[in-house]
């Protein structure tokens, strides 16, 4: 399943120019900076590239038909499409820190070596935040997915962040600001990953709502997948 | 064995359901090619994914040799050929069939001659295999469905509409590999509207209706349904008429020198020729038939 997701993912000629393009615009702050300004940000659409639809499109095509009389567990399924997402993202995130590594050195070698050497430390931890907080991002799509058709689980969690950060800035209804920024806090837990992999925020709050909305989230994916029914011609 | 009891199922919820099986009960046995004809609507691929455990049955049951229709230990004997193939366009055949041979729990490491072989089987060369699946027609994407079914020479095979929209070659070669697979012994459920490829591959059938089993029948051995449709010139077919009625059948005449009588067994059928031989009626065309097309008339889509 893994090699599966690799293959649809890579495979698709029109998806790997854009995650290429993904790659360049991740890369290029990196090469100006030497490594020390890991700007991820763009790693959110490459998230949203690869994981929205991750299961529903199976269903809808008719793919997770055949896939399923075979003898595999629907968990595994569910499994292998998440951790294919994982590792078709570290490699997005490796190629991009590696890109920006090589134009940096492009760049010493045209400029005659005035600019620092990379730095490989920033850009990693940057990366590793990203992939870390991707993996969220790609729970939450699978988990939508599994009862959601088509790329609906994407247009859900755009709808249902909007809504919260709406909810969340209204001053007129400070209670109802504060339960959206709660649910925002404990459904999409964002992490400072910096400190965490310096070992220094082990026991955050933050890190702990992290653990358990990923482990919530898959565990409902799974919980949810194992009980649907797959009809083809009634999506 | 395959056992149905009393299955129902409905889709749709609020007083809106429609039920699209209501109390289906059968029974298919080890090494038998069972076929389910009905019109569209009638239920036929609702009781196909019911067998296959993608739908669970509202009330009643469906076992597969004692055991829940999605047992792992079913579906490690199972192969399956969805009417709507689902494909991943950007990979190519090969990749598509050693894929489905590694989930099936084949060897790794013989996926590239598994797959090759079993693309040979329906006709696909290898340079086909290299191409992505976008770039196949319709005919090429069902000749590959058969084959990833047929991986691993399964024993219990669910096919849907297996021949659909391929050329008079491939309904034939799709016939010479159920053929095949039931001579290895087999269970086979055939989900087809071509009738005569149904009648050419199948032991039994039943017929659906508006979710439930109208008619069940035989279409081997003594007491199988058929009919004799015979040919002779048209102008001898007053002749022939006269001397089959005088053998003890009743014959209905057609167009084009066709005669359509029916017959219990092929004693009878050749009784039939010898009565028309002895007549001096020359035979141009003796076929026995099930007749399925019967079933269907008065019988329009739901």
């Amino acid at each position: 399943m893994i090699r599966r997701f690799l293959r649809q993912k890579l495979g698709s000629i029109g998806l790997a120019i854009a995650l290429l393009l993904f790659c360049l615009l991740m890369a290029g702050p990196l090469a100006v900076s030497g490594g020390m300004a890991p700007t991820f940000g763009v790693a959110t659409v490459v998230v949203f590239l690869l994981a929205a639809g991750i299961v529903s499109r199976d269903v809808s095509g008719g793919a997770v038909q055949m896939i399923l009389s075979r003898p595999l567990r629907r968990t595994d399924y569910l499994l292998g499409r998440y951790v294919g997402f994982l590792t078709t993202l570290a490699i997005v995130l490796a190629f991009a820190i590696a890109l920006g590594f090589l134009l940096h050195e492009a760049g010493r070698l045209a400029f005659g070596g005035q600019a620092g050497r990379y730095l490989w430390t920033p850009a990693l931890i940057g990366a590793g935040g990203a992939l870390l907080q991707g993996a969220l991002l790609g729970a939450i799509l699978l988990f939508l997915s599994t009862f959601l058709p088509g790329f609906s689980d994407l247009l859900a969690l755009i709808a249902a962040t909007v809504a919260l950060a709406v909810l969340g800035g209204i001053p007129r209804f400070p209670k109802l600001a504060e339960a959206a920024n709660a649910a925002r806090e404990n459904l999409y837990p964002s992490v400072d990953w910096g400190p965490v992999f310096r070992g220094e925020a082990l026991l955050s709050p933050d890190l702990g709502r992290y653990v358990l909305a990923v482990t919530v989230y898959l565990l409902l994916a799974a919980w949810i997948f194992s009980r649907r029914e797959f009809a083809y011609g009634q999506d | 064995m395959i056992v149905v009891e009393n299955v129902t199922k409905s889709y749709g919820r609020f007083g809106r359901a429609t039920r699209a099986l209501d109390g289906v009960s059968l029974e298919v046995h080890k090494g038998e090619t069972l076929g389910l004809i009905g019109p569209n609507g009638a239920g036929k691929t609702t009781l196909l994914c019911c067998l296959l455990g993608f739908l669970r049955p509202d009330s009643g049951s469906v076992r597969v040799d004692g055991l829940d229709p999605d047992d792992l230990a079913v579906r490690a004997k199972t192969g399956y050929m969805p009417e709507r193939l689902g494909f991943d366009a950007d990979l190519t055949g090969a990749a598509f069939l050693q894929q489905h041979w590694r989930l099936a729990g084949g060897d790794p490491g013989a996926a590239a001659s598994e797959s090759r072989a079993a693309a040979e089987r329906v006709g696909l060369d290898p340079g086909v295999l290299r191409r992505r699946l976008r770039g196949y027609s319709r005919g090429m994407l069902q000749r590959i469905g058969v084959a990833q079914a047929l991986l691993g020479d399964p024993e219990l095979l669910f096919l849907d509409e297996p021949a659909s929209g391929t050329d008079p070659n491939g309904v034939a070669l799709v016939r010479e590999r159920i053929l095949e697979a039931k001579q290895r012994g087999a269970t086979i459920v055939l989900n087809s509207h071509q009738l005569p490829e149904v009648e050419r591959v199948c032991d039994r059938i039943v017929f659906l209706e508006r979710g439930k089993i109208t008619r069940e029948e035989s279409l081997r051995g003594e007491g199988a349904a058929r009919r004799a449709i015979l040919r002779v010139p048209a102008e001898r077919v007053a002749d022939a008429a006269a001397a089959l009625a005088a053998a003890g059948f009743t014959a209905q005449t057609g167009a084009g020198g066709t005669l359509n009588l029916e017959v219990a067994s092929d004693a009878r059928m050749a009784e039939a020729i010898r009565a028309l031989a002895l007549a001096d009626v020359p035979v141009l065309e003796a076929r026995a038939t099930a007749d399925l097309e019967a079933l269907f008339r008065g019988t329009p889509a739901s």
